[in-house]
């Protein structure tokens, strides 16, 4: 029987290809005018709805739009959306974890009650239901997901830091008279900081599959503007005739989600190898 | 505590909730910008027929009025009636709700079927080829967007090969699980890549625990081992994480509805949301939560039945 | 005279066996070059500090090792047939009905969410026996091992018992295949000082009535003086020194050994310090090349830095591992020579 001995490559391939794939978008998205000479609002009535070539890589749409230059221009705010959708409820969803986990008692109750009411929405119906108060657009998108993704931080946080709490190394720490701040950002906020992060990454993907999707609905991004899941719906008429409208900003979606799942994953696995 | 005491004491701590959330949903949809009225008779209308109409809506009276009859109807179950449809919320919701249910079984069994073997294959075979190809399916399955991959399915095999409608889901039950496959299989990729990845991770950690070595010991055949010890322990929490994904699969089910054109529950509230339906959309709203509630207490009841060592309390 | 044939009939012949285990690039010498045998109804044990390879040989016997273990060489010789060279389908017909393990912590090595009954049942399996045969037998296994209320109890699942009672419920369902060889992992370490004593006495009354052999492995010198017969001293991966258990105690003939022996605390001499063995166990994976105890040997000489030891009959019966363990004749062990334990 052989038994292979491995070494241990230094860094995880995961989060290395995971870098690298966000690199390019992160690149696509500041530079899109080095990838390509077409403005992606202007329309060319003489050739509408024409199939991938040389000319247009991607095909164009109905308008006769450069479907390449509609998808990278796309990147710039489909990934600021992604970011921008889970940064918030991050820093809001763990503090509120934090003092919830920490203090304990009525705050904790509280917050246990709100959390509640805000768990009996599936996720899209309330989504979708502030951006219609909202008055849709990529503000009313940003403003519905603050106020949705909060929780699942809320919750992650919170019970990680009732595992923590009663560590002893954080009784020591209270036995030693440090206050409570101390105690927090040295002792417990390190300890919740990486699950919290693994789970942000994963987060990322989600606000933006969740923004394009709410774009496809009409609900989002409003037209012209170009985003991913805008030039999605706008291809749906044209299912049979011009597939490419809807093909290629769904690869780019994939693609960069994929990125950033690879950047959870690989944290995730050197998290775990650090002996939580 | 036994099943029927758990199931009342839950349901007495789910009505101050869902009273809250019926306040909320209230308010919610009156802060919706626009006018029923105006959308209804067009952006031409007078002033005269736009009051009468709001006078028929009984959107002339103050909010509170309106909240108060919100409340009595909601306390003898009646929802109103749709602006749009002319017909009773409840009525319209019971058409729709059949057709949601129905596509929300049909997902669950395909997660199931795609998820459930593969992620004890990878479990298994950790580290090896099965587990990574199967580690890279699911990792590029949980980046594909629902909406998208719908739409790649129904230009693929409804459009190109004419194998199921483009669009509804027909009348008659064969013809509704015809144009129930797509729209599943759309929705179980998302989960079931989820689903993988946690059975995966319980059967690496089952695999190697000593109540799978004390049962190696005894000499049984590995197949016993893999089902009556490994599968069935790695499978609780699966089965529990399912649960809960099926309350976020009602929430999905929006956008697939949408774009497999269903006449489901989640199609109905984008309409309604675009008609100012007010009385439909909370109707909608209502309904989701109460089928989400149901669920977490399913769930919850579900899970202390595999698991000897819950107890309900 | 059968009786001496008898004790003297080999049920477990192990001959120059090692396990190597391979992670993270580096090979450990898990055990090494390790030779014994057990008698039919004798209980033998191993004793030795936590990683020494007691468990891992123990486990290589049924080939309950992890998927990174290796044996390269070695034979297991049960009743004549070596178990690393069987087949899978023969090597399952001798787990459980021919050699059986009981494992250190009952609540982990038995399935949380299947009951007792179902498996002690498993043990049944292939047996062509009727459910009331089965039903029957499993309460008797359970009255055995002394559990109350047997047909009530057979019914519930293990997180539903007591500390001793977990332990003596996974004693019954091994027994309940009626090996001739119960391998004994640690079984009192994870138990209260009092319920160690009970389990102690249940091992050697059964292992009276069914005629079984017992290898028992534990780190407590006091559990190998109430239980085993023989027992071998391991360090390392290596055995270090083999003996009757009286033998052992009284005349020790390897320096960790006596190390061991002195380690204890003693109720005679009052107002002295406790004796530990100074230094700490090599890792597996960088043994030096002469005798793996040189560094925190009081005896020590150069040739125990270059040279590994071999084992040596220093008296009948009794194997020593060490360049000098002639050097040990006439120390003081647990019990003097002439009689009278501690």
């Amino acid at each position: 029987m052989s038994v292979k001995i491995k070494k241990k490559s230094s860094i995880n391939p995961s989060l290395l290809l995971g870098l690298i794939i966000t690199s390019v978008f992160v690149f696509i998205a500041l530079f899109p005018s080095l990838l390509t000479q077409y403005d992606p609002i202007a329309m060319d009535s003489k050739s509408m709805l024409a199939a991938p070539s040389a000319l247009h890589y991607f095909g164009t749409d109905n308008y006769g739009r450069d479907i390449f230059a509609r998808t990278v221009y796309s990147t710039r705010l489909d990934l600021l959306i992604g970011v921008g959708a889970m940064i918030v409820p991050f820093f809001v969803g763990t503090t509120f974890g934090i003092i919830a986990g920490y203090y304990g008692g009525k705050i904790d109750a509280i917050m246990m009650r709100i959390l509640d009411i805000f768990m009996a929405f599936p996720y899209m119906v309330l989504a979708i239901a502030i951006v219609a108060i909202a008055n849709a657009g990529v503000n009313a998108l940003f403003i519905s997901m603050w106020l949705v993704g909060w929780k699942e931080y809320t919750r992650l946080v919170r019970s990680e830091v009732l595992v923590v709490k009663n560590a002893e190394y954080v009784e020591a720490a209270k036995v030693l008279g440090y206050s409570d701040f101390r105690i927090i950002t040295r002792s417990i906020l390190p300890n919740v900081l990486s699950s919290a992060i693994v789970y942000g990454a994963s987060d990322i993907v989600m606000c933006m599959m969740s923004g394009a999707a709410m774009s496809y609905l009409g609900l989002g991004v409003q037209p012209p503007t170009p985003e991913w899941g805008a030039i999605i719906s706008g291809g749906k008429a044209f299912l049979g005739v011009a597939w490419w409208i809807m093909l290629f900003p769904g690869i780019f979606l994939v693609l960069s989600g994929l990125g950033f799942s690879l950047i959870g994953d690989g944290l995730s696995d050197i998290l775990r190898q650090k002996g939580r | 505590m036994d099943m029927f005491n758990y199931t009342l004491k839950r349901i007495l701590q789910m009505i101050p909730v869902f009273i809250i959330v019926a306040v909320l949903v209230f308010v919610l949809i009156r802060l919706i910008p626009g006018d029923p009225a105006k959308v209804m008779l067009g952006e031409r209308a007078t002033e005269t027929s736009l009051a009468a109409m709001r006078a028929k809506l009984g959107l002339d009276k103050s909010y509170v009025t309106q909240f108060l009859i919100y409340a009595k109807q909601l306390i003898h179950f009646d929802l109103g009636d749709s602006i749009k449809y002319n017909m009773p919320v409840s009525k319209l919701l019971g058409q729709k709700l059949m057709v949601t249910l129905s596509l929300t079984l049909v997902s669950t069994l395909f997660t199931i079927i795609l998820s459930f073997a593969p992620g004890y294959i990878a479990g298994i075979f950790k580290d090896k080829l099965p587990d990574t190809i199967i580690r890279v399916i699911a990792l590029v399955a949980l980046s594909v967007p629902t909406f998208w991959i719908g739409l790649m399915l129904l230009t693929i095999f409804a459009v190109h090969w004419k194998f199921f409608p483009v669009s509804g889901w027909g009348t008659g039950i064969l013809e509704h699980i015809r144009g129930l496959i797509l729209p599943g299989i759309t929705q179980a990729i998302c989960v079931s890549a989820i689903m993988v990845r946690n059975l995966r991770n319980n059967v690496v950690d089952i695999r190697h625990s000593d109540y799978v070595d004390f049962a190696r010991s005894k000499g049984i055949s590995p197949l016993r081992v893999s089902t009556a010890h490994i599968i069935r322990n790695a499978l609780i929490p699966t089965t529990t994480l399912l649960a809960l994904r099926i309350a976020s699969m009602l929430g999905g089910s929006i956008v697939v509805e949408s774009v497999f054109t269903l006449p489901g529950l989640g199609a109905l509230l984008v309409n309604a949301i675009y008609a100012r339906d007010y009385p439909v959309v909370q109707g909608v709203v209502l309904l989701f939560v109460v089928l989400v509630m149901v669920i977490n207490l399913a769930t919850d009841i579900i899970y202390s039945l595999i698991d000897p060592r819950v107890k309900l309390s | 005279m059968e009786n001496e044939e008898n004790k003297n009939e080999k049920l477990l012949d192990v001959k120059d066996l090692s396990v190597r285990f391979y992670s993270n690039g580096r090979e450990m010498k898990a055990v090494n070059d390790v030779s014994f045998h057990i008698n039919k109804g004798e209980t033998f044990g191993f004793v030795g500090e936590s990683g020494c390879g007691k468990s891992t040989t123990s486990r290589a016997i049924i080939r309950l090792l992890a998927d990174n273990a290796v044996v390269p060489e070695g034979e297991i010789l049960y009743n004549g047939k070596d178990i690393l060279k069987m087949s899978q389908a023969e090597l399952r017909k001798v787990r459980g009905r021919e050699i059986g393990m009981i494992f250190q912590e009952p609540m982990t090595a038995l399935n949380p969410v299947i009951t007792i009954k179902k498996q002690m049942y498993e043990q049944f399996i292939g047996t062509n026996m009727a459910k009331e045969e089965k039903e029957k037998k499993a309460v008797e296994m359970l009255s055995l091992v002394g559990i109350p209320n047997p047909d009530k109890r057979l019914n519930e699942y293990i997180h539903q018992f007591s500390g001793g009672m977990r332990q003596r419920a996974m004693i019954a369902i091994t027994l309940a295949a009626n090996p001739k060889l119960l391998i004994a992992d640690e079984p009192t370490t994870a138990l209260d000082v009092t319920i160690q004593d009970q389990i102690i006495k249940l091992i050697n009354k059964i292992k009276g009535q069914l005629g079984m052999s017992v290898l028992l492995i534990t780190h407590d010198l006091g559990v190998v003086s109430q239980m085993c017969d023989r027992v071998a001293v391991m360090y390392a991966g290596y055995f270090v020194e083999t003996a009757d258990t009286l033998t052992l105690f009284s005349k020790p003939r390897h320096p960790y050994t006596k190390g061991l022996i002195d380690a204890l605390p003693s109720t005679e001499k009052k107002d002295s310090t406790l004796k530990p063995i100074q230094g700490t166990t090599p890792s597996l994976a960088e043994l030096p090349p002469g005798c793996p105890f040189a560094p925190r040997c009081p005896y020590c000489e150069a040739i125990c830095n270059e040279k590994m030891p071999v084992m040596k009959e220093v008296e009948p019966r009794h194997f020593s591992r060490c360049h000098f363990s002639e050097k040990l004749i006439g120390a003081t062990g647990l019990i003097s020579a002439e009689g009278g334990d501690k």
